[in-house]
């Protein structure tokens, strides 16, 4: 498994303990379809929120958060859309959050993350 | 706190608006929207602003940055906004605090020094008149804001120490310690500039010459337009050149404009202290009208006529111009000042010059005295100067003939009168007629209109004999008649005497009648 995809799995493994820690119901990890992929789906509430997670070990290449496009969202809202329609679930309202995990720079096996960022209900 | 405030200002032509940086932190995806109708250069302030914010040690906010200016329908321009959107930003941030009163002027490099930016004499002049207190700019600006009394210049050439000046302890404690504090300047304790500046161009290097030395003079004495014409070589440039030297200096009302002017268009740098000699400005002929009243997209900039306000704008081998450009001088001429409307909006600048035409007699130029050597033919003459268009040169009170200086009196003259003693004179027929027309709202001999020259100002029927004849004779129009007038008083003005008397007349139709047209 190449360094990337590790710190990625890590990344996802932390966030999905940090909304669970939050009181997220989770639902379902990297759900696939033909047309993409959502990291992380889970009840918040009456709330079904699909969660875009972005992990970086330092901030050379930028925040995680500059990573995700306008692109990217409308993408991320299709394929919830998606999902929504799959199962027999009624959510009250469906929503796309994003969560960012700073790791450790330079030490490949450090898996605390230095920091935890969660934006809620993005537009 | 999500919210950050400063203030700069942007300059709309000559005049200064104050202008509320807004800056908002909103938490969603990391973005920098600018809102408010910037123009290209502040859009590209976001980048500079960032990498300048990195490099200072004090990051801005990874979210959604939402910075807006106030007014919002007001169309913004220029690099002047930087610093003003980095401390609101950071004020949004919780790093700043005390920035909602400050002017902030200065551009940011992408290593957070600070760059001077133009027009800030007037920019800060604005801000004083608004009340502010505080003015930041760059330490290349201190001079020129200090300039301004009534407000405290804080000046640094990086914007560590202004971070710091302005700084909360939770920014203090990232920021490394800044080598220097910014220099603190009270405003009003710059230099005013020497009221007598010593001119490079003296009249006294003009030998000879001695009708057209006259001329000059009572042109500068009563601030009347000029054409000077005569073969090359005759001395009309050299002549025009040194008619700043005899006009009096600025006064310090006049001063302030003609630096702001010089401050708006000039390079970012040049102005250290107040300009208190008459500006000189000489346009190639082949300028263009923009060139010459003020132009460019957006909100239009000064040209060559306003850069000559309260001083002299020379045009060489004026029939050479277009004459378009030539006769775009007519409304400046009139009013003093040039309204320029575009898209954007419209500005007006102050345009009151002297106006100072040089030509040739035609194109060889050397149809002088019985016109033996000229190879032109009749009808190349008559069509070189009739691109001075009649209603131009019915705004030129004084047209002489510039001839060639003969051997002799190159030789038998001594250096003629110095700038210095002439200026003198000047000052003092500027006087006489300061406290004759200042009841009525003038200045100088050449503002006052027919309507004043005929009643309060009217001359004895005796003075006027000769003058009455020629205009009986159809050898000068009505509008050369009031000409004629002004420029007796000028002459009597100079002369100490209280009314112009017959012998004013002829010299003041001479001073005249040998242009281009009777």
């Amino acid at each position: 498994m190449r360094a990337k995809d590790r710190t990625g799995l890590v990344g996802e493994d932390k966030a999905a303990e940090y909304l669970i820690a939050n009181g997220h119901q989770l639902l379902e990890r990297r759900w696939r379809t033909p047309t993409g992929e959502l990291d992380l789906i889970t009840m918040d509430g009456h709330e079904l929120v699909a969660v875009e997670v972005k992990t970086r070990r330092g901030l050379d290449y930028g925040h995680p958060f500059e990573a995700i496009s306008e692109l990217k969202l409308r993408r991320l809202q299709r394929l919830l859309m998606e999902y929504a329609a799959h199962v027999p679930i009624r959510p009250a309202r469906r929503r796309i959050d994003a969560i960012a995990i700073l790791l450790h720079p330079g030490d490949i096996r450090a898996d605390t993350p230095v920091a935890v960022e969660h934006l809620k209900d993005l537009p | 706190m999500t919210m950050g405030r400063a203030r700069s200002v942007v300059l709309i032509g000559m005049e200064g608006r104050l202008i509320e940086v807004e800056a908002d932190i909103g938490q969603t995806l990391p973005a920098f929207v600018l809102l408010g109708l910037p123009d290209a250069a502040l859009r590209e302030s976001q980048d500079r602003i960032r990498s300048a914010a990195k490099n200072t040690g004090l990051d801005l906010s990874r979210r959604r940055l939402t910075v807006n200016l106030f007014p919002a329908s007001l169309p913004k321009s220029g690099s002047g906004l930087d610093l003003a959107i980095l401390m609101s930003a950071w004020a949004a941030d919780g790093y700043m605090t005390g920035t909602s009163d400050v002017v902030f002027l200065a551009e940011l490099g992408l290593d957070g020094r600070l760059r001077p930016v133009k027009g800030i004499l007037p920019s800060v002049a604005a801000a004083a008149a608004a009340g502010i207190g505080t003015v930041v700019v760059s330490a290349d600006n201190a001079a020129e804001a200090a300039l301004v009394s009534g407000v405290e210049v804080l000046t640094a050439d990086h914007v560590l120490p202004i971070a710091h000046h302005f700084g909360t302890a939770k920014a203090r404690k990232v920021l490394r310690p800044p080598e220097t504090a910014p220099e603190r300047i009270t405003g009003g304790s710059g230099s005013s500039g020497s009221p007598h500046e010593l001119h490079e161009r003296d009249l006294a290097e003009v030998r000879g010459q001695q009708e057209a030395r006259f001329a000059l003079e009572v042109a500068a004495a009563g601030g009347h337009h000029m054409l000077l014409m005569g073969a090359p070589g005759a001395g009309k440039t050299m002549l025009a050149e040194r008619l700043p030297s005899i006009l009096p200096p600025l006064d310090d009302e006049e001063s302030m404009v003609a630096t702001a002017i010089a401050s708006i268009s000039s390079g970012a740098t040049s102005v250290t202290q107040l300009q208190r000699s008459r500006p000189f400005e000489a346009p190639h002929h082949s300028a263009s009208a923009a060139s010459i009243l003020g132009g460019g997209s957006r909100i239009p900039g000064p040209g060559a006529a306003t850069r000559a306000h309260l001083g002299v704008l020379f045009l060489d081998e004026a029939p050479e111009f277009h004459r378009h450009v030539l006769d775009s001088l007519r409304q400046p001429l009139e009013r003093g000042a040039i309204t320029l409307h575009r898209s954007a909006g419209q500005v007006t600048y102050p345009a009151s010059f002297q106006l100072v035409l040089a030509a040739n007699p035609c194109p060889c130029g050397m149809n002088v005295g019985s016109g033996r050597q000229c190879v032109c033919s009749v009808a190349q003459r008559r069509n070189y100067l009739s691109r001075l268009s009649g209603p131009l040169l019915d705004r030129v009170d004084v047209q002489v003939k510039v001839d060639r200086p003969r051997s002799a009196a190159l030789a038998l003259e001594d250096r003629g009168e110095c700038s210095a003693t002439v200026a003198q004179r000047v000052q003092h027929a500027r006087q006489r007629q300061g406290s004759r027309l200042g009841p009525h709202g003038l200045k100088l001999n050449s503002q006052a209109p027919l309507s004043l020259l005929s009643n309060e100002l009217r001359l004895p029927r005796a003075s006027l004999q000769a003058l009455d004849a020629s205009l009986d004779r159809a050898q000068i129009s009505l509008r050369g008649y009031v000409r004629v007038l002004r420029l007796a008083w000028t002459l009597s003005d100079l002369s100490f005497k209280d009314i112009p008397d017959h012998e004013d007349i002829d010299i003041a139709l001479h001073l005249r009648h040998v242009g281009v047209r009777p």
